[in-house]
């Protein structure tokens, strides 16, 4: 039987970052993202380049049923899974009052019930695999009152919650449950031009996906609780700790 | 036939005319400043003043044609202004494909570069269905792709496209920014001693000029709507480059390698200063990160389906320095 990492959301942006970074790293790679995304020639790349095994299922993340097939899959298939990164996440801006029901209902489950369920189906494979983990990607909208980001910073925080209490129920069978905090990325091509246009203070904590990636996925490895990548980030969380309210905002006014 | 074509005071653009209009095509040429002595002059090209960035003046010069060859872009990395490069490469792209769907035009030609792909991965060249591997090394990349993006876009509304990625173009034709490799031979043929940064095994694709200019031709006809091309020639490190170039002048130029990083950080110091001053910036670190960049590509595709031919670097180079040579 051969093991796995399967990255949720794995076709762009961090998700392709850390699938990039593990398949480096030669691990085999079950990667999971939306139809036309660019999903099957990452894979075919991966495969043909870093001599690896790369399985791809495209699929909406929203829906339990799609949870449950890839798992009954990769079953099928006799693949079990190391690690789980559970990245897929749907971000959002704008005013609650202006928000569709069915978009944040959409949301909360790619980014809330998607990441708990895939952690509840594996459980057995990270068992039978240990030392395992999984690693859930929230955010540092988790930290920060955000407006516009209300429902996105409120998954991101239960991600954290989620992770930290997990932690320490199955840390006894040898399974590490990490969590990351990234701060702005140059993700897809419209962030990355909206992080250009940002102030000079704001621009000093982008980072590019592949550098996140590199730090967080050693981390994790290393067994770390709570990853915090970049140095400005860490300063803006130790900040958050001292500063006032008003200048807290300030700094996070064009952070996603 | 009629073809509208943009960027014609460019270096791909100006030969692109000249050879259009020297097959018969009524040319219309969209340009900014009629005065301009990089214009194309030819009895079948007819001058259209405007701009990309105005809808309206594309509109006029695009009545009554059946092509459009959109080869115009914003290309100077060292500005650092995104909306400069947004406006141009990204808006102005746009008001072409909306111009050319309007007037229901039978096939959109649009040059991009290959650097929309990113580095090449190890000895693996860069082919169309290659994923981006590493995040958009400067402004100019990130707009070219986001305008690739439009372009399909208006592909998905009906209007017949092609895209041909470029790679780094040299050969006889118009001092512009975009022509590096003929600075760097007129440098060679000059001086006795040439400071190179010390990344001398970095991996180019250096593809002549009259085979990007056929390779459009041939995307008439030949492109399928919505494909992509990687427009190439040979990969080269630079010390093969310098090693050819030396032997074809008979220079005896001796090159002093620099370190890369002290180089970088010596530009950013020089270009802190020239800033404060208001001087236009002789390189910037971007410019060196891209020209430093591993892009090793392969153009089987163009060459299967385009009847794409690549003239090998040797002639190639030969026919350029006889050029710079006469020309000097």
């Amino acid at each position: 039987m051969k093991t796995y990492t399967l990255i949720t959301g794995g076709s762009m942006g961090f998700g392709k970052a850390l699938a990039i970074e593990c398949a480096k790293m030669s691990m085999n790679l079950v990667l999971v993202a939306l139809p036309n995304s660019g999903l099957v020639e990452l894979s075919q790349f991966l495969k043909k380049n870093f001599n690896i095994d790369v399985l791809c299922y495209e699929m909406d993340l929203s829906k339990e049923e799609n949870c449950i097939s890839i798992y009954s899959d990769l079953k099928k298939n006799d693949a079990t899974i190391k690690y789980l990164i559970n990245n897929a996440g749907m971000l959002s801006n704008g005013l609650f009052e202006d928000m569709n029901s069915d978009y944040f209902l959409t949301q909360i489950k790619v980014n809330v019930a998607t990441p708990t369920l895939l952690s509840k189906l594996f459980m057995d494979d990270f068992k039978a695999n240990v030392p395992s983990g999984i690693l859930n990607v929230s955010s540092m909208a988790s930290f920060f009152d955000l407006p516009k980001k209300q429902v996105y910073g409120g998954t991101k925080a239960y991600l954290l919650s989620f992770s930290s209490s997990l932690r320490k129920e199955i840390a006894k069978y040898g399974i590490s449950v990490s969590i990351v905090c990234p701060g702005g990325m140059n993700t897809t091509s419209r962030l990355c031009l909206q992080n250009r246009r940002l102030g000079w203070i704001s621009r000093q904590s982008i980072m590019n996906p592949e550098e996140v990636a590199k730090v967080t996925l050693r981390h994790f490895f290393n067994g770390k609780a709570f990853i915090i990548p970049g140095n400005v980030n860490k300063l803006f969380m130790l900040m958050n700790r001292i500063l006032p309210q008003f200048l807290k905002h300030r700094l996070t006014r064009n952070a996603i | 036939m009629n073809v509208l074509i943009t960027g014609s005071t460019g270096y791909i653009g100006h030969q692109l005319a000249l050879e259009l209009a020297l097959k018969g095509y009524q040319v219309h040429a969209l340009v900014r400043n009629l005065k301009s002595e990089a214009i194309p002059k030819h009895k079948n090209i007819q001058l259209f003043e405007g701009d990309i960035c105005d809808l309206k003046s594309v509109l006029c010069a695009m009545k009554n044609c059946q092509m459009v060859f959109h080869t115009a872009a914003y290309t100077n990395l060292k500005c650092n202004k995104i909306d400069s490069f947004y406006s141009v490469n990204v808006d102005g792209t746009k008001n072409m494909l909306e111009a050319a769907l309007q007037h229901k035009i039978s096939r959109f030609i649009y040059t991009s570069t290959l650097s929309v792909y990113g580095p090449s991965y190890k000895n693996v060249s860069i082919t169309e269905s290659q994923p981006r591997l590493a995040s958009y090394m400067n402004d100019y990349e990130l707009t070219k792709s986001m305008s690739e993006d439009v372009v399909s876009s208006y592909e998905q509304k009906g209007l017949p496209c092609v895209i041909l990625n470029v790679s780094r173009v040299y050969g006889p034709g118009l001092k512009t920014y975009s022509n590096g490799v003929n600075k760097l031979i007129l440098s060679m043929i000059k001086n006795d001693f040439l400071f190179v940064p010390s990344r001398l095994n970095s991996i180019a694709n250096y593809v002549f000029i009259k085979d990007v200019v056929n390779a459009h031709i041939s995307a008439m006809d030949n492109g399928i709507s919505g494909e992509k091309y990687i427009i190439g020639g040979e990969n080269l490190s630079y010390s093969k480059l310098f090693n050819i170039i030396k032997h074809i002048t008979k220079s005896r130029i001796k090159i002093v390698k620099i370190h890369f990083s002290f180089l970088k950080a010596c530009f950013s110091i020089i270009n802190g200063c020239k800033r404060i001053l208001g001087q236009p910036l002789s390189m910037t670190s971007n410019v060196l990160d891209s020209l430093f960049t591993n892009r090793r590509s392969s153009s089987e595709k163009a060459i299967s389906s385009l009847n794409y031919t690549v003239t090998s670097i040797e002639s190639g180079l030969i026919q350029t320095i006889n050029y710079l040579i006469q020309k000097s």
